[in-house]
């Protein structure tokens, strides 16, 4: 592709950033609440242990990481996005995205659950869980495109979901700087 | 011809006689190692503990097989303690003792991955040994790295336990400066590869899922070097090679030898701990020696492990004891060549022992026999030339006191253990020395279901509480003419049996007084 064919070909391929926003949400919501409940279940050995200061600074690097984490995921998606046919997938980046995303980070729940204990049989299970969700995702996408009302209840509830990006992303933002301060020097 | 100087004279000497002197100061910290610059004249303190170490299992207590040539070798230049007892019988309780200098119905690190009471943080090795000190601990288990990690802000410099382990260092608690909140985020619960699911979702689990599968690998590729698989921490994701970890514990010596003087290092290190994993030059030890352990009573609360299969596993622990027996000397000519033994204690301990008799194999279990409290106890103090040995009881409370009076520092008032004979403290055979395991109670409510030994002038009382099969059950053996605890006196009823009932019963019970609510 040369320059000048480069920028329609991406327009077309690229959702556009309303598409992107609540997709980003329920990606937020996931991945932040996760790391929150596990949080709160360390928060009372940190608190036998470590100063206010020092479990803010737990904080800071959880949600720091969880920005990351965010962040690589939903590139993720809009990689594979720009890759996938655009005639079949044009607008329907909220709907698919936050079904794939919302399927692929459960799935991880379960397989975390289901495998907390196993040791070294941790990854025994990992093909299957790989193919069962790659199946789920497909599936769910395939349910989405078909049932309008369910493509339309996905999309409102990730428009909902915006709202919590009201709470990550200013703590994302103090919680990266006292990283930055953390660390200066 | 006059010989007085002039005062310009006087002054141009001085001024010389300064710059000479501050630039000679300037070269001896700049180019020589800290230690021979230590101005403070405090000696080093190097600190070797190795996980469940019987001291039954030890042919330097007279154990029939030749388990531990180079402990004998230091052992000719240390104070020996021969009836040396650790506080718990298990990792957690048991360090916990080591480094608080309390018994754990005091210090309440009564469970497994256990913590140290909250009000109690502050009194700890390396809070009472003092700031003077440069600090340094390491430790390759990671229910003792949970403690060291209450501690963190008495430690100058804290390695990870995956530190010289097949897994690479610590992911992000160098990355940061303030490691230790970095850390204990990173290591211990975002990326955490302990059992239970990582604080974070999506690279956690990526990191997990890719980590175990590369750690697969190098558990099953080594049968070279390692025919039963590398030595492993069950629990958490660490092989590692013997060699490489005491490597890396004489590079940590090193450094601190060199840049650090003062120096206090604590190293618990993992091996003899199971599963036991021999390299292969130790494979073959002790095959066919005919050695035949005394064959006791099977134990009806526990495991029932069949005396052939108790006698292999054994034969497997004597060998790895042997192994890490090998590496220990490694260590120890590494000391002896920096000559670090002019200038330095050499502690080596264990935190508890291991039962292989009684159809028990392991130290999760409710008894408490010697080969699971009886582990072994050798300083060696600077410069010293001459084997001392001392047979009077003493308890792993002791070591703390007597480090702290090593460092010139005193000790806190309420303290439970006393200096070790030998280096000040007096031999009393009379006292009492305590060991309690109680994993399955609560460490906030008193103790209802625990076993608590007390060896007092040659005899043992044991004594079970809350046990569904023992319940306010004792048993007492004269260990001065019954070592192996074959022969229960209590249907004999001897004589000194009801009071130390009493004393044993008074302990307990000012022990959960304070748990006790109105």
């Amino acid at each position: 592709l040369n320059s000048v064919e480069w920028k329609p070909y991406m327009k077309n391929r690229i959702p556009s950033i309303q598409e992107i926003i609540p997709v980003y949400a329920v990606v937020s919501f996931i991945i932040y609440g996760w790391t929150s409940v596990m949080f709160f279940w360390k928060l009372p050995s940190y608190s036998d242990f470590l100063t206010p200061a020092e479990i803010f600074g737990a904080l800071s690097y959880s949600v720091f990481t969880n920005l990351i984490e965010s962040l690589i995921l939903i590139s993720g998606l809009l990689c594979l996005y720009a890759l996938l046919p655009p005639r079949y997938f044009r607008n329907t980046f909220t709907a698919f995205g936050s079904i794939a995303t919302t399927i692929f980070l459960v799935s991880i729940m379960l397989y975390q659950r289901h495998y907390a204990n196993a040791r070294l049989d941790y990854t025994s299970g990992i093909r299957f869980w790989a193919i069962v969700t790659m199946i789920a995702i497909l599936l769910f996408i395939f349910v989405t495109a078909k049932i309008n009302f369910v493509r339309t209840a996905i999309v409102s509830i990730a428009d909902r979901m915006v709202i919590f990006l009201y709470i990550f992303i200013p703590l994302s933002v103090i919680c990266v700087l006292d990283v930055i301060i953390r660390n200066l020097g | 011809m006059s010989s007085a100087i002039s005062r310009r004279e006087l002054l141009k000497m001085l001024a010389f006689l300064s710059a000479g002197a501050a630039a000679s100061a300037w070269t001896t910290a700049r180019f020589l190692p800290a230690s021979l610059s230590n101005l403070s004249g405090k000696p080093n303190i190097i600190f070797i503990v190795t996980d469940t170490t019987s001291a039954t299992n030890l042919s330097l207590y007279g154990y029939p097989r030749k388990t531990t040539p180079q402990l004998e070798k230091l052992a000719e230049r240390s104070t020996v303690y021969h009836s040396h007892y650790s506080g718990g019988s298990f990792t957690t309780a048991g360090t916990a003792t080591l480094l608080t200098g309390m018994y754990p119905w005091r210090h309440r690190a009564i469970n497994q991955m256990g913590l140290v009471d909250r009000d109690l943080i502050r009194d700890n090795m390396f809070d009472l040994i003092g700031n003077e000190y440069y600090r340094f601990a390491f430790t390759q288990n990671m229910a003792a790295d949970v403690l060291l990690g209450q501690f963190y802000r008495d430690i100058d410099q804290h390695l990870a336990t995956t530190s010289f382990s097949i897994r690479p260092d610590i992911l992000m608690g160098t990355r940061f400066r303030d490691g230790a909140v970095a850390y204990n985020t990173y290591d211990d619960f975002l990326f955490d590869m302990k059992n239970g699911m990582s604080g974070s979702l999506l690279l956690g689990w990526a990191y997990k899922t890719l980590h175990i599968r590369k750690e697969y690998s190098y558990r099953y590729g080594y049968s070279s070097s390692y025919p039963l698989g590398l030595p492993i921490q069950k629990g958490v994701s660490m092989a590692f090679m013997n060699e490489e970890v005491y490597e890396g514990v004489k590079s940590e010596v090193s450094a601190l030898w060199k840049q650090h003087s003062p120096f206090f290092a604590y190293f618990h290190l993992w091996s003899p701990h199971e599963p036991y994993h021999p390299s292969k030059s130790f494979m073959n030890l002790f095959n066919k020696d005919n050695y035949k352990p005394v064959e006791k009573p099977m134990a009806p609360m526990d495991q029932r492990m069949s005396q052939s299969d108790l006698n292999i596993q054994r034969l497997y622990y004597d060998r790895y004891i042997a192994n890490a027996d090998y590496e220990i000397g490694t260590l120890l000519d590494f000391i002896e060549h920096a000559g670090l033994f002019e200038n330095s204690y050499v502690i080596y301990t264990s935190d508890h022992g291991q039962m292989h008799e009684r159809g028990i194999l392991g130290h999760v279990t409710p008894y408490l026999y010697e080969p699971l409290i009886h582990i072994p106890l050798m300083i060696s103090a600077p410069r010293q030339t001459v084997r001392k040995d001392v047979y009077s009881p003493t308890s792993s409370t002791d070591v703390l006191p007597t480090l702290v009076k090593l460092a010139s520092r005193e000790m806190p008032p309420e303290s439970t253990g006393r200096i070790l004979p030998g280096l000040g403290g007096v031999e009393d055979i009379e006292r009492a020395i305590f060991t309690i395991e109680a994993k399955t109670n609560s460490a906030f409510a008193p103790l209802t279901k625990t076993t608590i030994a007390m060896i007092k002038g040659g005899y043992k009382l044991i004594y079970y509480k809350g046990y569904k099969a023992a319940d306010d059950v004792f048993e007492m053996y004269n260990l001065s003419e019954d070592a192996e605890e074959m022969q229960n006196l209590i249907p004999k009823n001897p004589s000194n049996l009801a009071s130390l009932k009493d004393e044993l019963l008074q302990n307990l019970a000012d022990a959960n007084r304070p748990f006790i609510k109105k």
